[in-house]
């Protein structure tokens, strides 16, 4: 079994006030994040994301428990050039175009000239900035984060630590992200995505975590967090008194909103059952549906407390 | 380190900066230019150096004198004007949303500011030596009285500045903007001559013996841009360094906050 990408041991960080007041950020962390996955962090705000990325990056030390990014110390510059990260909140100076911004990016990461001379117009490309000569203070909230993305890319790091991503992207935009990090799974790349985009997490990631006041309330796969209830949903054409009775004869009391019937059969032997009074009556079915949990639902059942 | 250098200049000249420094020092070369003359006298060939009407004699003494004065009126205007033009550099290096893509980076949070604190200190010895090696040059080439003085002045008055430019590193650590890192950085500009002359100047004022110790230490630990200036107009005319306590002063106070800025970025959470 090779070691995590990342791998945190009860992390904890607590900031101090001017007064000396300890303000618990992080209370125990542990997580587990797998090589060639894409990983998913969750949470409100202020549940402690941002100063687990920091920690994660080295920009912040944790007050106690262990952090290791593929084997090594967050501290470590080696292993930081093996990284790529993506800020939610990038500020570059004014006069800055792309191709220099990315070149001092590069370089700052130890990436040859040579190297640099070839890479940066294919990442330009990739990202839809091929061409744009304009300095970075034109730049959409959306192109921004395009050249954030390439310089993120540039080291052609192993780990990409991605901090929303498609904030500020159109919906072609966010479906060109969402593709890129597939092709980066496929290429055997390790990808940690911090995310609101809920909708987004749930398409891409293979592994997700909730985190709330600073401790991991959930971790699961989203096929796991949206899992069916139970419960499914029939919608007929039309309801009158037979209908409700015929259907409450096998579900007990029914729970009818409009022309759908809400109804947790035990098994699949009485939601067939359900389904031939129904058609006795008779009443056309317009469809019978599973009800699943959306990753939504379940992220809000988590941090409201409805899921304890 | 040299990417962040790099990547400094090129920030100084496109924020215009280093251009508006260059323009002065340019505007100040062809002052200079102006201001003397040299005129060769009978019966001995001798050049003598003018300065506008003014005869200030013949070249072997005149060229000192004249470079000296250059140096005293462009040295401390230079200080005042590259504070303003560098500490940015330093400020916008820690800026956030900026140090998110730079500090994450393969590389040593020191070698990053280091980078631009070197490139400050490039941009005042550079303007510098623009403002004041072409007249040198023109007056050796007039008279063959060298100006390698005025190069040892100018990296004396360097000193000058990247004690001060220390400072304001170690200022720009709150990352609260550059307002206190200029200010630090001028006070003790203008601090400095009357720490000099405290003896005549301020023990005049304060007569009790705690507050004149007090005042001593702060001399002996602040840095001292005035006397180095003194230093450098001392060794033009002179060619000798009569007092090095300026010098391993300022060096040592260079040193230890330089290396205290440095362990306090590593350790500072950001």
């Amino acid at each position: 079994m090779t070691n995590p990408a990342i791998e945190t041991q009860d992390l904890h960080k607590k900031y101090l006030t001017l007064r000396r007041k300890e303000i618990p950020a992080l209370n125990g962390v542990s997580l587990r994040v797998e090589r060639g996955t894409i990983f998913g962090l969750l949470g409100p705000n202020g549940a402690g994301k941002t100063t687990l990325l920091k920690i994660l990056l080295g920009l912040c030390d944790s007050t106690s428990g262990t952090a290791r990014l593929l084997d090594s110390s967050p501290g470590d510059t080696k292993v930081r050039r093996r990284i790529g990260y993506l800020p939610e909140q990038m500020r570059l100076p004014d006069y800055i175009k792309a191709t220099p911004f990315l070149r001092y990016m590069g370089r700052l990461n130890g990436v040859p000239s040579s190297t640099l001379k070839k890479r940066i117009p294919q990442l330009l490309e990739q990202v839809g900035l091929g061409g744009v000569k304009k300095p970075a203070k034109s730049y959409s909230k959306g192109m921004l984060q395009r050249l954030g993305l390439a310089g993120a890319l540039l080291n052609d790091p192993e780990l990409l630590i991605l901090d929303e991503p498609t904030d500020g992207l159109d919906p072609l935009g966010r479906k060109q992200v969402r593709d890129l990090l597939q092709g980066l799974k496929a290429a055997g790349k390790t990808i940690f995505l911090n995310s609101h985009m809920l909708s987004e997490v749930e398409l891409v990631c293979d592994q997700v975590v909730i985190l709330h006041q600073g401790l991991v309330a959930r971790q699961a796969t989203p096929e796991e967090f949206t899992r069916g209830t139970g419960e499914c949903l029939v919608r007929v054409a039309s309801v009158n008194d037979s209908v409700r009775a015929a259907a409450a004869s096998i579900a007990g009391t029914s729970a009818w909103t409009d022309n759908t019937l809400r109804f947790s059969p035990r098994d699949r032997a009485e939601l067939n059952a359900l389904i031939d009074k129904l058609r006795a009556v008779p009443v056309e079915i317009e469809s019978v549906e599973p009800v699943k949990n959306s990753l939504e639902q379940f992220f809000l059942k988590v941090v409201t407390g409805e899921d304890a | 380190m040299f990417a962040a250098y790099m990547h400094s200049v090129r920030e100084a000249v496109n924020r215009r900066m280093a251009l508006v420094l260059i323009g002065l020092a340019v505007l100040f070369a062809v002052l200079f230019y102006f201001l003397f003359t040299i005129k060769t006298v009978e019966p001995k060939d001798l050049s003598m150096i003018f300065l506008g009407k003014r005869m200030l004699g013949p070249a072997s003494l005149a060229v000192p004198a004249a470079l000296s004065a250059e140096v005293s009126i462009t040295g401390g205007l230079w200080l005042f004007l590259s504070i303003f033009a560098s500490v940015p550099l330093l400020v916008s290096s820690l800026e956030k949303g900026w140090v998110e893509l730079t500090l994450t980076k393969g590389v040593a949070r020191w070698k990053v500011l280091m980078g631009c604190y070197l490139s400050g200190l490039t941009l005042y010895a550079m303007t510098l030596c623009v403002a004041m090696i072409p007249t040198a040059l023109w007056l050796w080439i007039k008279t063959g009285v060298s100006f390698k003085a005025l190069l040892v002045a100018i990296v004396i008055e360097s000193l000058g500045f990247a004690s001060l430019m220390s400072l304001a590193a170690f200022a720009s650590l709150t990352r609260t903007g550059a307002a206190l890192p200029i200010m630090l950085a001028i006070f003790v500009d203008i601090l400095s001559p009357v720490l000099a002359d405290r003896e005549q100047g301020l023990f005049s004022l304060i007569t009790a013996s705690w507050a004149r110790g007090l005042i001593n230490w702060i001399y002996r630990i602040l840095p001292k841009p005035f006397g180095l200036l003194n230093a450098a107009t001392g060794y033009i005319q002179f060619g000798s360094i009569k007092d090095w306590f300026p010098f391993w002063t300022t060096g040592v106070f260079i040193v230890a906050l330089m290396g205290i800025t440095m362990w306090m970025l590593h350790r500072k959470n950001l």
